[in-house]
């Protein structure tokens, strides 16, 4: 009976431990252990190779972007609620329409649906241009400051409707939307360069979508394919 | 029988369980109405069935508690009229707190246990309603009591359909668990006056706090997985109307940066302006769009795919547009100039809005003087329409979620059948059009089965040379299936193809089409639709349906489940490729099957299982009672739900169906009961009503698809009407069987009436599921057949029944 109590209050330790360790020293080892193990099963192992998209997903902590409930779970395998009904999406959809962008170190981007920022983040790890839109207010604001005070100030932001893009720094070499729409805005399309891609995920909400990469051979001559279906559901609630 | 109380010992009790009925049946169709707005539509036969586990469970309960309720009865009564309201109450605050999403299931396993919980937490207060039924069978006579029951049930579901108009589904159940406390005061006078005056003043409390709950624990909240909720995170979002109705709740919602307009051309120069949304029970969007003449305001509306029959057709005198919704149709007619432009718009309260309160919004769209807004079903409608109409448009019905993730799966429409298509057809000018839209879902499946069934109505017409009437285009994310009455030009085509060519949409077929055509600017692994379209246009069609992954079979109004695409060769493709590809909401019938197992061990270990126990220490307990009472709950529901789902046509719509069929069954087979030991000689009685069911039920068979088209055009009470008609002689001797065959195993054991209570209510649980089954697979027809038998076979045990 003594021993039932002992390990049961072992246990509790241990869970009290683990629930207070994102401020310690010995978590952000693991946060940066947890991230190369990311990289690797769940990212290099499906078949992502560009180095620079890697070394950037290597390199920024996930975790800041998640809220503290959720930390914990920040590097796996799933997409995780960050309020106001958004997403940050799975490790491996970021890394894959990173790739799909085929981002050079001075190309100019444009982000559609900020969010959480760790999408900018990652950008801004292989080009230094880097602008992004987000239409709530209130997630607009959380995100730019938490880029600003994380070392990404030079990621430009703004709070706006996305449907009109960011004409002032148009055109782009390459458009990312991070929030599934009903159809492709064409003022997008404008803003994209001759060359330029666009990588976005259509479908439904919560369910199945598809990820289609856009390429602009000229005005008139635009290119889509499906590159795969994506799951974007949010596994863990707010 | 003994009885330690005698009847006159029991006041109201026959209005008790009148109101007892009622409020159970109440409270299941609002459940009905409260699943499907919060989360799916699929699962009405399963609330019913969980309604019914709890009607076989408290069967059981009684059996085992049987010395304890002879001794006090009128306690038991009361504790469990009690129970029902608080643990209605309770469950459903439970229910809103359960973070449940139907597209998780087979991806997050806690999902499986939160429908369960769903399931218990709904199931518990049928469990005591339906346990002051069964103990009073026991007690009272069982015609009477049984009328009390049926009739109660029968008036309560059309009683919840008429207060939907005045009552948010969520109030109708605080308004349900009010009627519930009064009978259980009602009820208390035949305890103390003590317990009269506690029973008051808790439940005034109790109703208090419930109120109260609904806004502090914020139980109005629709599950965020829904597509209002998305909306609801735009900025400066707000609901600004909201109106409820037996066909929905219909919400508009405003928002910065709201804009719907489905596979927009990448290439369009015109802009999309905000919008409001209408959303249908959480889900939508159509989208109002603000207009005040200046067309050239809604010039975007020609670079959407279901535009291009605008553009092909040379004529534009009339057009019908089927489910209006926030007019985009209309506006699309009105750019084109056609000069007679009819909308179909089925929900009076979107065309009350549409016509008031955003009126002036939408540029009067419902109003103008070209526009005529019908407010009826497209079937009905159209099968009864002498006009012919140079383009008939049936554009993007489901919504997004709706097409793409499954939540239909399981639910009939009768818009996308053989049937339907050859009405629309033959209601077209010499040279009209018949334009679907609908979404693109990748893999292709149900754009694939709309072409099949296109085909297949064109060929009961005797349409010569088909691939000449058929277009078929795809923009990002929405395919258009063009019909035409003649067979497509030369100078049609180069319009389309100069259509498609300026706004990037891939053609998929036209007669003569080269492969290298197709898959150009959104580029699929392989030209699928063009390859499909083909292969179902040529000898081969039969053995690439066979072969094809999902079900693309054609629908007709017998077997009208066009959503349902499982087949089990999917299972091989969901193995494969895992859940992520095709979630567990589009597995069609199969949701069922697997739904149906738990439900199935559920119920046999709480209703039979403990029935064989004591089943053992009676020897008057035997295999005919378990089979008797097992095959006349199978032949009532199996004639119930074929008749419910084929009636939505008829009746226009699911709700009403539901409702006009529950109830009037429910009252006729109450009636039936009441006079059930008044016809027939007693040895025979059930053997003859069976005979009638039998001959009734083969009747409707074969002569309802020719009697009810004929009717179609009926105003809906007329054909409410007729529906009862239809109902009544079938509903009088449908209760008899279920009484007579208590009375008869009454005489010797009053148990064994709770027994064959728990029997019938286990069989009627998995009918429900199985009936919905069938159908799917097999047609109703099949559906009524096999009631049909059960019922001889239950006619013939009648015989030596005791």
């Amino acid at each position: 009976m003594t021993a039932l109590i002992l390990r049961n209050y072992i246990k509790l330790l241990i869970i009290c431990f683990l629930a207070f360790c994102p401020t310690t020293s010995f978590c952000k080892k693991t946060y940066e252990e947890k991230r190369k193990s990311m990289v690797q099963w769940q990212i290099k192992d499906r078949g992502i190779q560009d180095k620079a998209v890697l070394s950037a997903m290597s390199t920024v902590p996930r975790h800041l972007f998640v809220s503290k409930l959720y930390r914990s779970a920040s590097y796996s395998d799933r997409p995780l609620p960050i309020g106001f009904g958004q997403t940050i999406s799975q490790p491996y959809i970021v890394a894959l329409m990173t790739e799909y962008l085929k981002l050079d170190k001075d190309d100019k981007v444009l982000e559609v649906g900020t969010g959480s920022g760790y999408q900018a983040a990652i950008l801004s790890q292989i080009t230094d241009s880097v602008y992004t839109i987000e239409i709530i207010e209130k997630l607009y604001k959380r995100t730019d400051e938490m880029l600003k005070t994380s070392g990404y100030e030079k990621i430009h932001t703004k709070c706006a409707d996305g449907y009109f893009g960011w004409e002032e720094f148009a055109p782009y070499d390459a458009i990312i939307v991070t929030c599934a729409a009903e159809f492709i805005p064409p003022p997008l399309i404008a803003q994209l360069k001759i060359g330029g891609r666009m990588c976005i995920p259509v479908g439904p909400l919560f369910s199945i979508q598809n990820l289609l990469l856009i390429t602009k051979k000229s005005e008139t001559e635009i290119e889509t394919e499906v590159i795969t279906s994506v799951r974007f559901v949010p596994l863990i609630r707010e | 029988m003994k009885n330690s109380i005698s009847h006159s010992e029991t006041k109201f009790i026959q209005p008790v369980i009148f109101f007892t009925s009622f409020t159970i049946l109440c409270y299941e169709i609002i459940f009905i109405r409260i699943f499907a707005i919060t989360q799916w539509q699929n699962l009405s036969s399963l609330i019913i069935s969980i309604a019914l586990l709890g009607f076989g469970v408290s069967g059981t309960a009684i059996v085992f508690f049987k010395k304890m309720i002879e001794k006090h009865f009128n306690k038991f009564i009361f504790f469990t009229l009690a129970l029902f309201p608080i643990s209605m109450s309770l469950g459903f605050i439970i229910f809103c707190k359960i973070p449940f999403n139907p597209f998780e299931i087979g991806i997050d396993n806690r999902q499986v246990f939160y429908l369960f919980l769903y399931f218990v937490v709904m199931g518990i207060p049928f469990i005591f309603g339906a346990s002051t039924i069964g103990i009073s069978l026991t007690r009272f006579p069982i015609s009477k009591t049984y009328f009390s029951n049926l009739t109660g049930s029968g008036i309560g579901a059309i009683f919840v359909i008429l207060i939907s108009y005045f009552l948010h589904p969520f109030s109708m159940l605080l308004f349900i668990t009010i009627v519930a406390f009064i009978i259980t005061i009602v009820f208390s006078i035949n305890l103390s006056k003590k317990i009269i005056l506690l029973t008051i003043v808790f439940s005034i409390i109790f109703t208090s706090l419930f109120y109260l709950a609904f806004d502090k624990l914020n139980l109005k909240k629709i599950s965020q997985y829904k597509a209002i909720s998305f909306a609801l995170n735009l900025p400066e979002a707000e609901i600004i109307e909201e109106r409820y109705s037996p066909l929905g709740l219909v919400q508009i919602v405003q928002a910065k940066g709201l804009r719907s307009t489905v596979g927009l051309s990448f290439l369009s120069k015109h802009q999309v302006p905000e919008q409001k949304g209408i959303y249908y029970d959480g889900e939508g969007m159509s989208a109002i769009t603000p207009f005040d003449g200046n067309k050239s305001s809604i010039l975007y509306l020609n670079d959407i795919p279901s535009s291009l029959p605008h553009f092909l057709l040379g004529k534009k005198n009339k057009v019908l547009i089927v489910g209006v919704g926030g007019g985009e149709g209309l506006l699309k007619a009105l750019l084109h100039n056609f000069k007679k432009i009819i909308g179909l718009e089925l929900n009076p309260n979107v065309v009350s809005l549409m016509k008031n309160e955003f009126a002036e919004y939408s540029g009067n769209i419902y109003s103008k003087k070209q526009i005529q807004i019908i407010k009826k079903e497209a079937r009905g409608f159209i099968r009864n329409s002498n006009e012919k109409y140079d383009l008939i448009e049936i554009s993007m019905l489901d919504t997004y979620n709706s097409a793409s993730s499954g939540i239909y799966a399981l639910n009939e429409t009768y818009l996308y059948t053989v049937e339907s298509i050859q009405d629309f057809f033959q209601h077209l000018e010499d040279e009209g059009m018949l334009a679907i839209t609908r979404w693109v879902v990748n893999p292709p499946r149900d754009n694939l089965k709309l072409l099949n069934i296109c085909i297949s109505a064109l060929e009961n017409l005797k349409i010569q040379d088909i691939s000449k009437h058929i277009i078929f285009i795809r923009s990002i994310q929405a395919t258009t299936l063009v019909i035409s009455k003649k067979p497509v030009s030369e100078s049609q085509i180069n319009i389309l193809k100069q259509f498609c060519e300026s706004r990037l949409f891939d053609i998929c077929y036209y007669d003569g089409i080269e492969e290298n055509e197709t898959n150009r600017f959104i580029k699929l692994d392989k030209p699928i639709y063009f390859l499909a379209a083909k292969k179902l246009l040529s000898e081969h069609k039969q053995n690439f349906i066979r072969d094809y992954e999902f079900d693309i079979k054609t629908t007709s109004d017998n077997r009208p489940y066009f959503y349902n695409i499982f087949k089990m060769k999917m299972l091989k493709y969901i193995q494969e490729y895992g859940t992520d590809k095709i979630p567990f909401t589009q597995w069609g019938y199969f949701t069922l099957i697997i739904l149906l197992i738990p439900v199935l061990i559920i119920s046999f270990i709480l209703i039979v299982l403990p029935l064989f126990f004591i089943r053992k220490k009676r020897k008057n307990l035997n295999g005919k009672i378990i089979l008797y009472f097992g095959l006349i709950g199978i032949g009532f529901f199996f004639v119930e739900m074929p008749f419910i789902q084929k009636l939505i046509l008829f009746l226009s719509h699911p709700t009403y169906s539901l409702s006009v069929i529950i109830s009037a069954l429910l009252i006729f087979t109450g009636i039936g009961s009441y006079f059930s030991d008044k016809i027939f000689h007693p040895k025979r009685r059930i053997f003859y009503a069976s005979l009638i069911i039998i001959s009734i039920t083969i009747f409707y068979l074969f002569c309802l698809d020719l009697i009810l088209p004929i009717l179609m055009d009926q105003n809906e009470i007329i054909k409410i009407c007729i529906t009862i008609l239809f109902l009544m002689p079938l509903g009088f001797f449908m209760g008899i069987p279920f009484p007579q065959g208590l009375v008869r195993i009454k005489k010797s054991d009053t148990t064994r009436v709770a027994w064959a209570w728990g029997i019938n209510g286990f069989f009627s649980v998995i009918s429900i599921i199985l009936a919905t089954i069938v159908a799917i697979l097999m047609g109703f027809q099949f559906v009524f057949f096999i009631a049909s038998v059960c019922y001889l076979i239950a006619g013939l045990i009648s015989l030596k029944l005791q």
